[in-house]
């Protein structure tokens, strides 16, 4: 279960750290709104360096970062592929009798890529300063405007706080189930594929099971305690929006709109720096 | 197959925030066909010590030695796949393993694993679930069909199955009514008069005097004793240090002994040892 410390809330306290979530999500709402849009290798730039400072400031290490997109080297390679397959326009850069490989196809899957990373590492700052519960108090002010549709804020708020509440518990008891299976002789971890389903088996089914009775436990539990979702209710812990918040926020606004320009004003950006900046 | 550690030391999640030691530095023996009880409260590292009994865990630094089995920071898996068919490890609520369609498969899981024959499967799944008092007619029910008690049974059955020569109980009478207790305990008891090395992980006191011949006492990690019994409950220092519950009848007799009567604490194990030792203070007939 090593691996699940990547991603995860890791307690500090940064500038970062002490941020509203709400500020926290919008921002990252902001920042995955430039990733989307087209503003060309000299603006992926910029934003690594942006984000390399987050990084630094919120005190993930790099290593945690890798490894996370280690993991999706199969992805890359995948899309690679499909890649190369279909762009069949621009430059030819390698002339197989049977296929040509395209500059285009190149250039695509790097800008995937990039993308990719991007954005994996805005979310791993978010996760990694911002308490679970939170994060869904954040969600659930942030949502409230949807009420007017009769959209359940509270009602989600809730089910998602429930979720992030027993991912702990149910890897503790995935591991539990886990090792009773070895005891047994089932190994997970090695053997051929058709060897290894009897042991995934022998840990899906009684994970079901263990979870769907702890739903019903806990619904139980919440019913005997009179739960009603459309009651009003007050909050323990308010959450407030500070100037270091106004001042985030106003900079990231500053920032995306920066960023507009430039896709917008590519051209002239192009002919004033006199680079090419592709597309 | 005695079982030997050798300044063993876990930690859990090394090298990150969420590093926690949870061995420190243990060494001890356990004999071969000996009843021991682990006991300790929650967190004091009883269940990471017998989880390298059966190489779940290996250890951060230091050896297990189990039989012929050495257990290393970097033991691979292949040369020890074949000691946890003679470590049975039952856990805390074994019936949450179960998930084969029928009692019968699942208890057959395990030998099937190690690679045993259908038919010697078939001897060993009754055999085990004879043991464990499951009627044959059970076995071809389903196990979430099952009271309780019965899973657990089945659970338990399905780790003698494989025949184990080191049997490893963490909680096992935990959350059954006191007759299933009893005839649980019973049924190990009886393994280990057959031979059976048996290890309880306990907080019933009252278990640990009644069947156990050595106790071992988890503090934090490390190994703060290693004794019998009663030299275990007569060291007030070392209950009292460590908050440990006196069994019930031990505290009874204490009392007794407080109000003059003579009494061998070393021979009260539980109520009818007990009222031996008061009986024959008062000049009654020993049963």
């Amino acid at each position: 279960m090593k691996n699940l410390s990547l991603g995860r809330y890791i307690p500090n306290d940064t500038f970062i750290h002490r941020l509203d979530p709400r500020t926290k999500i919008l921002a990252m709402i902001f920042l995955l709104v430039i990733v989307f849009m087209e503003i060309g290798f000299l603006g992926y730039f910029i934003l690594g360096i942006f984000l390399l400072i987050l990084l630094k400031v919120t005190k993930v290490s790099f290593r945690t970062l890798f490894r996370l997109i280690k993991n999706m080297w199969f992805m890359f390679l995948f899309l690679f592929i499909i890649n190369i397959l279909s762009f069949q326009r621009g430059n030819v850069l390698l002339d197989l009798e049977f296929f040509k490989i395209y500059d285009s196809g190149i250039y695509q899957t790097l800008y995937i890529i990039i993308r990719l990373v991007i954005m994996i590492t805005i979310t791993t700052i978010l996760t990694t300063s911002t308490k679970p519960l939170d994060m869904t108090y954040g969600l659930e002010y942030l949502m409230t405007p949807l009420k007017i549709i009769k959209f359940p804020t509270h009602e989600i708020a809730m089910i998602i706080s429930i979720a992030l509440r027993f991912i702990p518990t149910l890897l503790d008891e995935t591991e539990r189930i886990m090792k009773a299976q070895a005891s047994r002789g089932s190994i997970l971890s090695e053997g051929k594929l058709k060897d290894k389903i009897p042991a995934i088996i022998s840990l899906i089914i009684p994970l079901f099971f263990s979870a769907f009775k702890r739903s019903d436990e806990l619904a139980d539990a919440m019913e005997a305690r009179g739960y009603d979702p459309s009651a009003k209710r007050t909050r323990y812990r308010v959450l407030k929006f500070t100037s270091s918040d106004w001042l985030s926020l106003s900079l990231i606004v500053v920032i995306t709109a920066g960023f507009v320009y430039l896709s917008f004003n590519k051209e002239m950006i192009e002919s004033l720096l006199g680079i090419d900046l592709w597309r | 197959m005695p079982i030997k550690f050798e300044n063993v030391s876990y930690t859990y999640l090394p090298n990150t925030v969420f590093k926690t030691e949870a061995l420190k530095d243990v060494n001890c023996e356990i004999k071969e066909g000996s009843f021991t009880a682990i006991i300790g409260h929650t967190g004091s590292g009883k269940s990471t010590l017998v989880q390298h009994i059966n190489a779940l865990l290996l250890p951060t630094s230091g050896t297990v030695f189990v039989e012929d089995y050495k257990i290393f920071p970097n033991s691979k898996l292949k040369q020890i796949k074949k000691l946890r068919s003679k470590v049975g490890l039952v856990f805390q609520f074994p019936e949450y393993q179960l998930f084969e369609e029928t009692c019968y498969k699942d208890i057959a899981f395990g030998p099937k694993n190690f690679g045993k024959t259908s038919e010697e499967i078939d001897v060993l799944v009754k055999d085990a679930a004879k043991l464990v008092g499951i009627d044959e007619e059970l076995l071809s029910r389903s196990p979430f069909e099952l009271s309780g008690g019965q899973r657990r049974r089945v659970a338990i059955a399905g780790i003698l199955a494989m025949k184990p020569s080191v049997l490893i109980l963490d909680e096992p009478t935990a959350g059954l009514d006191p007759r299933g207790a009893r005839e649980m305990m019973d049924l190990f008891s009886r393994l280990n008069k057959q031979g059976i090395t048996v290890i309880l992980v306990t907080h019933d006191m009252d278990y640990v005097l009644r069947y156990s011949e050595l106790v071992i006492v988890m503090s934090e990690g490390m190994l703060k004793a290693y004794d019998t019994p009663l030299n275990i409950f007569k060291n007030t220092k070392l209950c009292k240090e460590l908050n440990l519950e006196l069994p019930t009848v031990f505290s009874f007799a204490n009392k007794l002994i407080e109000k003059g009567l003579d009494i061998d604490l070393g021979k009260v194990k539980d109520v009818k040892t007990l009222a031996d030792e008061i009986a024959l203070n008062k000049g009654g007939k020993q049963s």
